[in-house]
C-alpha cells in the first residue's frame, strides 16, 4: 500500500507558522548584520534592505589585524576556557560534597550559595571592586576569572544538584564494594554519568563569560587585555560610528557562541531536564 | 570456609529509631540464608550492615572468625547485588564485570578469563560490549550478579534483586539464582520481602518484624512451626487464618468454641490448651488444611460458612468464606462448583491447626516443639 502523506491538522499549521515566523525574527537581523558589514555607511544608510555592491573581505583583515580584534578574541577565549575549566572543577566537586557526602552545615551551605541567584551581579560590583584591591592580586586575568568562576558558582552548583540527586545511591555503594576510594567514585563513577549536567554548565558559564560587558569593563584597565566585548564598544565613536566594523566585530563575536551551542544543543537540554523523569 | 556471624548487632539511627534489635544471626559456610519480612523491618538495614554500607551501632560481626566492625567494605570479600542493579551506566557489560578486578589491580587475562567464565555461567556472553541501557531488565540481573561472581567473594549478598523483574521472569530468576548457588557453592544472604521467595530458595530464613528476628530455621520448619502469630501468617500464600476461640471443657474434654460451632483440638495440643480454659485464643488453619465436604457432616469439627468471593486459578480455587462471625480463606481443588453466596463446610485439619496467645501472640504450642 502506498504511503499517504500526512495532513497536518489545523493546530499543526498554525505551529509551524508560527516557528517560521520566530525563525525568521532570529535569521533576518543575522543576515542583516552580515551583509552590512560589507557596506560603507552610506550604502548602509541609503539602501539598508539591499544586498551589498561587493564583497571585499579588507573590511574583516583591518579589524581583526590592524585593529587588534584578533587579540580581543583570544584574551576571551583565554578568559571562558579557564573560568568554565575552573568552574567545572570547583563547582561539581562542591555539589558533590553538598548532596552526596553527610555533614552537618550543607543544608546551610546550599542555601547560601542558591541566595547567589537571587543578588544581581551588577549590585556586587562596587564591594567586589574594593575586595579585590585589597586582595592585591596584580594579575587583572586571574582576578577577571576568579570573578567568572565566582558568580558562576551558585547556577552550576543549582543544575549539578538537581543532576546528583537523580543518581541512584546504590552505584556509589556498588562502587565502595568494587573497592573504590571516595575520589575514584568520582572520577569514574560520577563524573561520566553528570557529562550532560557539566556539558550545560560549561555551556552556560561560557556564555556567560563570553558576553559579558560590564565586569570586564570595570576590572580591566589594560588595553591589551581587553575581551572582545570591549573590543567592540571600540568601534562607536563619541563622534562618529564605522558601522561595517562594528558589525564585523559583532560577527566575530557571535561566531563561538553559535559554534558551541550548536555542537552542545542536545546535551543543554538533556542537562537541564534531567532528573525530571525516572531514567 | 566462609561463615557469618551476627552477634547482637543493633543499628540505632539519629533520634533513637532502632531499625535492628539485638540481631544474633549464623550463617553457615555455603549456606543460603533468606533475610524475609514487611518493609521496614530491618532486613535490608542488617544486610546493608553485613556489607559495611551501614555502621554497626551495638554488637559484633564476624566473617570468617574475623570481627569486621570497622574493616572497610572493600575489604570483606563480599559482593553485593543491589535490587536496581546498579549497573555503571557508562561502561559496557564487559568493563561493569571487570570494574573490580581492575581497581583490584588483577592481571588483565586473569580479568578476561573470569568475566567470560561469568558470563557462560549467566548466558549473558553475547552481551559483553552492550551497554546497559541496551538490555532487557532480566539481563541487568545476569550482569549485575555476573559482576558478583567474578570477585569470587566469601559471601555473596543480595538485596531484593529480584523485585523489578516481572513475575514470569521473577521466577525463572529465582531457579537461575538457585543454581548458581549449587554450582559456586557459595555463602549467600538474600533479603527479600516476597516470602514465597524466601520459600522455595532459602536453606535458612530469618524473619524479620519491627527490626526484631522473629524466627529462624529451615524453610517447612517455619511453615509447620511457626513460633508466633506473625510468622504464621506471614510464611505461606495465602496466609493463615486465624479465628478467634474460646477454650472451654466439657466433661474433661477440651473444645474450641468459635460461637457458631465447636471444634474438637487434636489429642497432641489438649495439654497445652488445658492451661487457657475459659479464655480466648487465636486458632490459626492454613487454607490448604481447610477440608471441604460436599455435605453438612455430622461429624466433629464441621465449620459451616457461606461463600463470599471465589478465585478459581486454574490447579485449584481460592474461596473468602464467612462463619457466622469471622471471614477467612479456603483453598480447595477445582473439582466441585461453587457460587457466591451458597453455604460450605470445611473440616480443619486438627493436627496442623496451631493456636496463638491472644495477649502475646506467641504459639500455644511453642514449648512441646522447641522440644522436637
Amino acid at each position: 500500500m502506498a504511503n499517504k502523506p500526512k495532513r497536518q491538522s489545523a493546530g499543526g499549521v498554525v505551529a509551524y507558522a508560527f516557528l517560521a515566523l520566530y525563525a525568521l525574527v532570529i535569521i533576518v537581523p543575522l543576515l542583516f548584520i552580515v551583509f552590512s558589514s560589507f557596506k560603507t555607511n552610506e550604502e548602509l544608510f541609503d539602501r539598508p534592505w539591499s544586498l551589498p555592491a561587493k564583497l571585499d573581505f579588507f573590511s574583516y583583515y583591518d579589524v581583526l589585524i590592524n585593529f587588534n580584534l584578533y587579540r580581543y578574541f583570544f584574551n576571551s577565549l583565554f578568559y571562558s576556557a579557564f573560568s568554565v575549566i575552573i568552574s567545572l572543577v570547583v563547582c561539581s566537586m562542591g555539589a558533590y560534597a553538598i548532596i552526596r557526602l553527610k555533614w552537618r552545615l550543607r543544608g546551610l551551605c546550599m542555601g547560601f550559595l542558591l541566595l547567589g541567584l537571587m543578588v544581581p551581579s551588577h549590585a556586587l560590583v562596587v564591594p567586589l571592586y574594593i575586595f579585590i584591591a585589597k586582595l592585591g592580586i596584580s594579575s587583572q586575568r586571574i582576578n577577571l576569572i576568579v570573578i567568572f568562576v565566582a558568580f558562576s558558582v551558585s547556577t552550576s552548583v543549582f543544575i549539578l544538584s538537581g543532576y546528583l540527586k537523580s543518581i541512584p545511591w546504590e552505584l556509589e555503594e556498588a562502587a565502595v564494594i568494587d573497592g573504590c576510594s571516595l575520589y575514584r567514585s568520582f572520577v569514574s563513577i560520577i563524573v561520566p554519568i553528570i557529562t550532560p549536567a557539566l556539558s550545560t554548565v560549561a555551556i552556560f558559564n561560557f556564555l556567560n563569560v563570553w558576553t559579558d560587558f560590564f565586569i570586564s569593563l570595570i576590572f580591566i584597565n589594560d588595553q591589551k587585555q581587553w575581551t572582545i566585548q570591549l573590543g567592540i564598544n571600540m568601534f562607536k565613536g563619541s563622534f562618529a560610528t564605522r558601522y561595517s566594523y562594528l558589525l564585523i566585530a559583532v560577527i566575530l563575536a557571535i561566531i563561538p557562541s553559535v559554534v558551541v551551542y550548536m555542537i552542545f544543543n542536545k546535551k543543554i537540554v538533556a542537562g537541564v531536564t534531567a532528573g525530571a523523569l525516572k531514567a | 570456609m566462609a561463615k557469618v556471624e551476627l552477634k547482637g548487632i543493633s543499628k540505632v539511627y539519629e533520634g533513637g529509631v532502632r531499625a535492628v534489635d539485638n540481631a544474633n544471626i549464623t550463617v553457615n559456610d555455603q549456606e543460603f540464608v533468606v533475610f524475609v519480612g514487611p518493609s521496614g523491618c530491618g532486613k535490608s538495614t542488617t544486610l546493608r550492615m553485613v556489607a559495611g554500607l551501614e555502621d554497626i551501632t551495638e554488637g559484633e560481626l564476624f566473617i570468617d572468625g574475623q570481627k569486621m566492625n570497622d574493616v572497610p567494605p572493600k575489604d570483606r570479600n563480599i559482593a553485593m547485588v543491589f535490587q536496581n542493579y546498579a549497573l555503571y551506566p557508562h561502561m559496557t557489560v564487559y568493563d561493569n564485570m571487570a570494574f573490580g578486578l581492575k581497581i583490584k589491580k588483577v592481571d588483565k587475562a586473569e580479568i578476561q578469563r573470569r568475566v567470560d567464565e561469568a558470563a557462560k555461567i549467566l548466558d549473558i556472553d553475547k552481551l559483553l560490549d552492550r551497554k546497559p541501557k541496551a538490555l532487557s531488565g532480566g539481563q541487568r540481573q545476569r550482569v549485575a550478579v555476573g559482576r558478583a561472581i567474578v570477585r569470587h567473594p566469601k559471601v555473596f549478598l543480595f538485596d531484593e534483586p529480584l523485585s523489578n523483574l516481572d513475575a514470569k521472569l521473577r521466577v525463572q530468576m529465582r531457579a537461575e539464582l538457585s543454581g548458581i548457588h549449587t554450582r559456586l557453592k557459595a555463602t549467600m544472604i538474600y533479603v527479600t520481602h516476597d516470602q514465597v521467595e524466601a520459600m522455595t530458595m532459602g536453606d535458612k530464613i530469618v524473619v524479620m518484624k519491627d527490626g526484631k528476628i522473629q524466627q529462624i530455621g529451615a524453610p517447612l520448619y517455619l511453615y509447620n512451626h511457626p513460633i508466633n502469630k506473625f510468622v504464621a501468617g506471614f510464611i505461606g500464600s495465602p496466609p493463615m487464618n486465624f479465628l478467634t476461640v474460646k477454650i472451654i471443657e466439657k466433661s474433661g474434654q477440651i473444645y474450641a468454641d468459635e460461637g457458631s460451632f465447636v471444634l474438637r483440638p487434636a489429642a497432641e495440643h489438649v495439654e497445652a490448651l488445658r492451661k487457657y480454659v475459659g479464655k480466648e485464643v487465636y486458632f490459626g488453619v492454613r487454607p490448604e488444611d481447610l477440608a471441604y465436604t460436599p455435605k453438612a457432616s455430622t461429624s466433629e469439627n464441621d465449620m459451616p460458612t457461606s461463600i463470599m468471593v471465589i478465585e478459581p486459578l486454574g490447579s485449584e480455587i481460592h474461596l473468602y468464606i464467612k462463619t457466622r462471625n469471622q471471614e477467612l480463606i479456603a483453598k480447595t481443588t477445582p473439582n466441585y462448583t461453587f457460587h457466591i453466596g451458597d453455604e460450605a463446610h470445611f473440616n480443619p485439619v486438627m493436627e496442623k491447626a496451631r493456636y496463638f496467645d491472644k495477649e502475646t501472640e506467641l504459639s500455644i504450642l511453642r514449648d512441646q516443639e522447641s522440644d522436637k
